[in-house]
């Protein structure tokens, strides 16, 4: 019978391993609180926090009916476990929501950041714009002013401005004896004044092309052009201007400016015509 | 689990109670319990090696526990270990989840202030 009950004992002992029922319910009751009056928690953890409410409510349940306290403070410590993920569970998104916020912040500033970028290369591009075509239109003027010395320098001398640029047309009286390709001495007045106006205008390129009239044969009349072109461009060369800004082609009787039926008309197909390339880039020449 | 709500279950509950007292040797296999704990377990693992590391040992011990108390048939052992198991490896889980998106938070925050700095270095 003793030994009975001593085994009694020890059955019940094993069961009622953890005595300390009380302050297990204690720590769960202020773990519990502290989660449930914290305003982040009931927002973003309201399941957690009713789970461990729940877990604490059936540890007060056993506690309150003196239960086994082995039993008691394992549901003590079930709820307090509950209450600390509650709290741990809101702080995790917290700090999801914001990465959410800063990311999207982020992307916001690379946005407005482009647009501003992209506002402010327009603008450059427009500026650029703005000022290449105010210096175009100084050049043309100042293009202008100096071909209207050049014409008052030369009155044979007839310029027009054309889609190919500015084309200065001169007699070929004026510069060679028929049929020859040698420059006149007294044409050396007016290569000056070409030379010079070529030197004042040191970023233009021209273009040298020589015409006949047409009688005679084509092909002597092609290369006696071409020949003179040529001589002009020496002249001009031998002035100061560099070989590499003058072209210089012969085109004989080809593009007439006026009849070859009459007499002014043959007079004033044979010419040699300076074209002025508008400003660089642009293309001059036939 | 181990009860409900209510005047009925409050009788209900006695009578578990009454039952716990002889539990020692009537409980039954806590097998749900034990998978739920085993599943917890290996989900905070691979996540809960710098933070949360104690309270996944924890769990891993206490599993460890329950599993032996049920080969042993003490089942009612092997219920308080497979819980609290379970709660001890949900908890280092949160742990390192929170630790780890506080982390990422910093980054986040510190690129943002980088981007920051640059963006009122570069000319409007």
């Amino acid at each position: 019978m003793r030994i009975l009950t001593g085994l009694c004992a020890i059955l019940l002992a094993g069961c009622v391993a953890i005595p300390r029922a009380n302050n297990a319910m204690e720590s769960a009751r202020t773990t519990y609180r502290l989660a449930a009056a914290n305003p982040e928690v009931q927002l973003r953890a309201p399941v957690e926090l009713q789970i461990a409410q729940r877990s604490l409510a059936e540890a007060e349940r056993f506690h309150g009916a003196d239960a086994d306290p082995a039993i008691v403070s394992h549901l003590a410590y079930l709820a307090e476990q509950r209450a600390r993920i509650a709290v741990k569970t809101a702080e995790l998104r917290k700090a999801e929501a914001a990465v959410a916020t800063s990311s999207e912040q982020r992307n916001r500033m690379l946005l407005d950041a482009r647009v501003r970028e992209e506002a402010r290369l327009a603008q450059t591009v427009r500026d650029q714009a703005a000022a290449e075509r105010r210096r175009a239109d100084e050049r043309a003027s100042q293009l202008r002013d100096e071909l209207r010395r050049l014409q008052s320098d030369m009155s044979e001398l007839k310029a027009r401005e054309t889609e190919r640029g500015w084309v200065l047309t001169l007699r070929n009286e004026l510069l060679f004896d028929s049929g020859q390709a040698k420059l006149k001495p007294g044409a050396h007045k007016a290569l000056e004044s070409l030379a010079q106006f070529m030197r004042k205008e040191p970023e233009r390129e021209v273009v040298i092309e020589g015409f006949t009239d047409a009688t005679g044969a084509h092909e002597v009349n092609r290369r006696l052009s071409s020949e003179r072109a040529d001589a002009v461009k020496q002249a001009l060369v031998a002035r100061g201007v560099e070989p590499h800004r003058i072209d210089a082609r012969g085109y004989g009787p080809a593009f007439p400016i006026a009849s070859n039926e009459t007499a002014v008309g043959r007079q004033l197909n044979r010419r040699v015509e300076v074209v002025i390339a508008p400003p660089p880039g642009a293309s001059a020449g036939r | 689990m181990w009860g409900h709500s209510g005047k009925a279950c409050m009788r209900l509950a006695v009578l578990q109670l009454a039952a716990m007292l002889t539990a020692c040797v009537t409980t039954p296999p806590p097998n749900e319990q034990l998978a739920a704990a085993r599943a917890m377990v290996s989900q905070a693992q691979p996540v809960a090696l710098r933070d949360g590391a104690l309270e996944l040992n924890n769990a891993q011990v206490k599993l460890a526990r329950a599993e032996g108390a049920m080969q042993r048939g003490e089942y009612l052992d092997a219920r308080i270990f497979a819980e609290q198991a379970e709660v001890d490896a949900k908890y280092a889980w949160t742990l390192a989840e929170n630790a780890r998106m506080q982390r990422a938070l910093a980054e986040v925050d510190h690129g943002l202030s980088a981007l920051r700095d640059e963006l009122e270095r570069t000319p409007r």
